[in-house]
């Protein structure tokens, strides 16, 4: 007896041709050198077997279809356009709701359930002032998420160039709650569903003109939304001239730049837009944002090899400095690299750093 | 239970490999257990060598214990060319994806068996692989050698083993041998032997190739046929002319492909490609429209993206795969034209006897014929008979003079005494002499 998907999910799962096109951009699968386990034809493949019944589902299946890096790139490389990323999800919250829960997937849970955040116990908004409020009626409001709340030195980067981009601006600071996108990908629809709502309310009654997503993830995962990322909005404000850049320095930075797993991401567009940075041109695969945080939480050792392995592209493409573009994604790499100094002579930087010294 | 002893083989391995080169995990043994085939074959174990002195150990190491080998590129066969019939080691080439040299005024690059076509094509500005036989560049230079793959650009330059000078070997027992061009002729004979050989005569660990001149200029034409047979004719009218076809593909049955058209009285369509100087193309084609007109074909001339459509062709296959929510089973053969029509038919035949639809691909310039059975793989009753047209197929078009699994490999589905009984006693003969143990790639081909 196979595993009793819905009849679409199941035929959808039999139309893969099983060609690999899936693992040209998958993360993981390039970070270990090709290893069919780690990339996605393999998730789809696997989900099939189950659905046939010629294989059992055990606890590693189980966690096996639930470990990627959620970067959702393999969408766009589908000949058959079956977008693999979607399948698997969809197979998650199946797996969910027919009440297999996944061992490696319990913490993230339990955190989110005691601190309504997937990344572990944080302590939101402590970047702000004590008595901070936020502006109702603001024209530009940041989404912070999760991983901005910890990662304080970025947070405070952003809040300055927002405030120089905007004067009316407003943040939700303590009390923001996360998208749930992270638990959306996981399969975690009711859970993912009530948080975004409780975001939504929050944004409802501050009413803005524009949000600003500090998470990557939110705006590639709940498109409907219509928020704009972080560096997308510091692009426009540099092009529309409110947000002024200093021409002059040239540092001599060669930059391999990580951008976020979202197809519009812009982050080399903007680095290409500061004067005197040699962009480098990252591989398809490299990408990350808070996708990854259950790789970076329950699976550490594969993590470290990942971000080893970006930083031996980095050195082969004669990079002096990385930077990335989503904050989780940044905070992940640090706390493995446990050091803020250059490694290897490559610096580490978030975007917003990179803008703030390029600011008049 | 097999009847080797995989431990004692993987015990010795270990002291040899590191831990993430042997894997015998669940997950992974299931990752390696499928293809594009839509076969499923579970080994024992994966080993994943980072240069010929694994592959080497390994292979000694297997041969000793009697445990099958079974090598490994990308994983797009058509036929179960990597699944462990008889289980064992899989022996995954994708970690060996280096570039050892390249020479650009020559041509010529040196790349490890893992390397995989769409980076062999991104080496050179001017110069690339006419060899992509899934559309997307993935197969590995190791799966194009061990198929002698072709695609439809092998109208023009060969399949896979136009294009290779040289290759280092890791045979049964762990012997390496290297084959290179220039050399002696014979050197190219045992080069010869080991194209097309499915991986069961020997690793390739790294191949020298031959790239080509990406054309100056592409003409493209897409028709509409009456006859499978006006292909043929066209064809024989553009060798006549001394027109260079780089690539002429007929869809059969193409009525599912193109559900929104009115096709009366069209029993086939076909993409054309002419390539070369600019002078020559335009030389060229004008008088392909005219041998089209006289034909009174409907056709039209497309250029620019479209004639990069040899994916795009193939892909409205897969398209339709994916709308039908089916699988495919393919079947190639390769043959001369006077029997092209007949193989088609019988390929008709055999369809509809089984109530198994297909779409038949002809290739009029190499005589390459592929019919792709479409079936739903959750319904095990069509399973079945999937499975029997294939083998009918194979049968019938064998006894027409047809040579089955050009390009794609043969794989499981194996040749048996009914196509040749000569040639395979000698295939039997030579595979008896270099694997003594049956070690390698068992149960395919011979
Ligand atoms: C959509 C689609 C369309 C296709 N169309 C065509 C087509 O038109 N023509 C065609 O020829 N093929 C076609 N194929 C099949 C496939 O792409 C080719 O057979 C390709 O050569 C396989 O390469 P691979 O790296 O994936 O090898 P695999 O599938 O992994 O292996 C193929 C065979 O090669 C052997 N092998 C792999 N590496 C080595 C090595 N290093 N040493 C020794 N043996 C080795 C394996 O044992 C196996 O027998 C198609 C596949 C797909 C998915």
């Amino acid at each position: 007896m196979g595993i009793e998907f819905d009849p679409e999910l199941s035929s959808e799962l039999s139309a893969c041709l099983g060609c690999g096109g899936c693992n040209i951009p998958c993360p993981i699968f390039n970070a270990e050198d090709r290893l069919e386990s780690s990339g996605m034809r393999s998730r789809v493949k696997v989900l099939s077997m189950l659905s046939k019944g010629s294989i059992e589902l055990t606890e590693s299946v189980l966690r096996h279809i639930f470990t990627c890096a959620n970067c959702g790139l393999c969408n766009n490389y589908c000949p058959v356009n079956l977008n693999p990323f979607d399948l698997v999800m969809r197979a998650r919250s199946s797996f969910i709701d027919m009440g297999y829960v996944p061992l490696v997937t319990v913490s993230i849970r339990d955190s989110f359930r005691r601190s309504g955040s997937p990344i572990g116990d944080v302590v939101k908004g402590n970047w702000l002032p004590p008595d901070f409020q936020p502006k109702e009626g603001a024209d530009v409001l940041l989404f912070a998420g999760c991983w901005m709340h910890r990662a304080t030195e970025v947070a405070l980067n952003v809040m300055k160039i927002l405030e120089k981009i905007s004067e009316n601006f407003t943040t939700i600071g303590p009390n923001e709650p996360c998208s749930g996108a992270m638990l959306y990908t996981l399969g975690e629809r009711d859970l993912a569903n009530e948080s975004k709502e409780k975001l939504l309310n929050m944004i409802l009654d501050i009413s803005p003109r524009t949000v600003v997503s500090g998470c990557p993830l939110t705006t590639r995962v709940y498109k409907d939304l219509g928020f704009i990322d972080l560096t997308s909005y510091m692009l426009n404000s540099i092009r529309s001239g409110r947000l002024k850049i200093n021409s002059q320095k040239d540092r001599g930075l060669s930059v391999l730049p990580i951008p976020s797993c979202s197809d519009e991401s812009s982050l080399k567009t903007l680095l290409m837009s500061l004067r005197g940075v040699k962009v480098l041109d990252p591989p398809e695969w490299l990408r990350c944002d808070c996708g990854f945080t259950l790789m970076y939480r329950e699976e550490r050792e594969r993590f470290s090899n990942w971000v080893q392995r970006v930083l031996s592209v980095a050195g082969a493409l004669g990079a002096n400095q990385v930077v990335v573009e989503d904050v989780g994604c940044y905070t992940m790499l640090m706390d493995v690299l446990e050091t803020k100094s250059r490694i290897k002579g490559i610096k580490i930087a978030h975007i917003s750093s990179v803008i703030l010294e390029f600011m008049k | 239970m097999s009847e080797f002893n995989v431990d004692k083989a993987l015990e010795e391995l270990s002291s040899y490999l590191r831990g993430s080169q042997l894997l015998r995990e669940e997950v992974d043994r299931y990752s390696y257990s499928y293809d594009s085939s839509g076969i499923e074959l579970v080994p024992d174990a994966v080993a994943r060598p980072r240069n010929v002195e694994d592959v080497s150990i390994i292979l000694e190491i297997a041969n000793k214990y009697g445990v099958p080998v079974t090598p490994r590129g990308s994983g797009t066969s058509l036929v179960g060319g990597p699944l462990p019939v008889k289980g064992g080691i899989v022996l995954d080439m994708q970690v060996m994806n280096r570039v050892i040299e390249k020479d650009e005024d020559a041509g010529l690059v040196r790349v490890e068996a893992g390397v995989r076509v769409r980076e062999v094509n991104g080496l050179f500005k001017d110069m690339f692989l006419p060899i992509n036989p899934d559309g997307i560049g993935l197969s590995t230079v190791g799966g194009l050698i061990a198929e002698n793959s072709a695609s439809p650009l092998s109208a023009k330059y060969g399949p896979m083993g136009a294009h290779v000078m040289g290759l280092e070997v890791v045979l049964p027992d762990g012997r390496v041998v290297s084959l290179e061009q220039p050399g002696p002729p014979s050197k190219r004979n045992i080069m010869e032997l080991i194209l097309g050989s499915e991986g069961v005569l020997g690793v390739v660990i790294s191949a020298l190739l031959k790239l080509r001149y990406r054309p100056e200029s592409r003409a493209s034409y897409y028709m509409e046929l009456n006859d499978v047979s006006d292909s043929l004719i066209i064809q024989d009218a553009m060798e006549r002319a001394g027109i260079e076809v780089s690539g002429f593909e007929v869809y059969h049955n193409y009525k599912e492909l193109m559900e929104d058209r009115d096709f009366t009285g069209v029993e086939a369509i076909g993409f054309l490609e002419i390539s070369g100087s600019s002078e020559c193309v335009e030389r060229w084609s004008s008088r392909v429209n005219e041998i089209l007109s006289e034909m009174a074909l409907e056709h039209t001339e497309v250029e620019g993206s479209v004639t990069d459509g040899v994916w795009e062709r193939r892909e409205r296959i897969y398209n339709i795969a994916k709308r039908k929510k089916i699988s495919i089973k393919v079947v190639s053969t390769l043959s001369y034209k006077h029997i092209i029509r007949d193989i088609v038919q019988e390929i008709d035949r055999i369809s509809s006897r089984m109530k198994i639809p297909s779409v038949t691909v002809i290739d009029p310039p190499l005589g390459w014929v592929t019919a792709i059975f479409l079936y739903n793989s959750r319904d095990q009753r069509e399973v079945e008979r999937t499975d029997k047209a294939a083998s009918n197929l194979i049968e019938s078009v064998s006894s027409l003079g047809a040579s089955i699994g050009f390009g794609t490999g043969v794989g499981i589905y194996k040749i048996d005494e009914s196509f040749d009984e000569g040639y395979l006693s000698l295939l039997r003969t030579i595979k008896q002499s270099l694997d003594p143990n049956g070690i390698m790639n068992p149960g395919k081909l011979v």
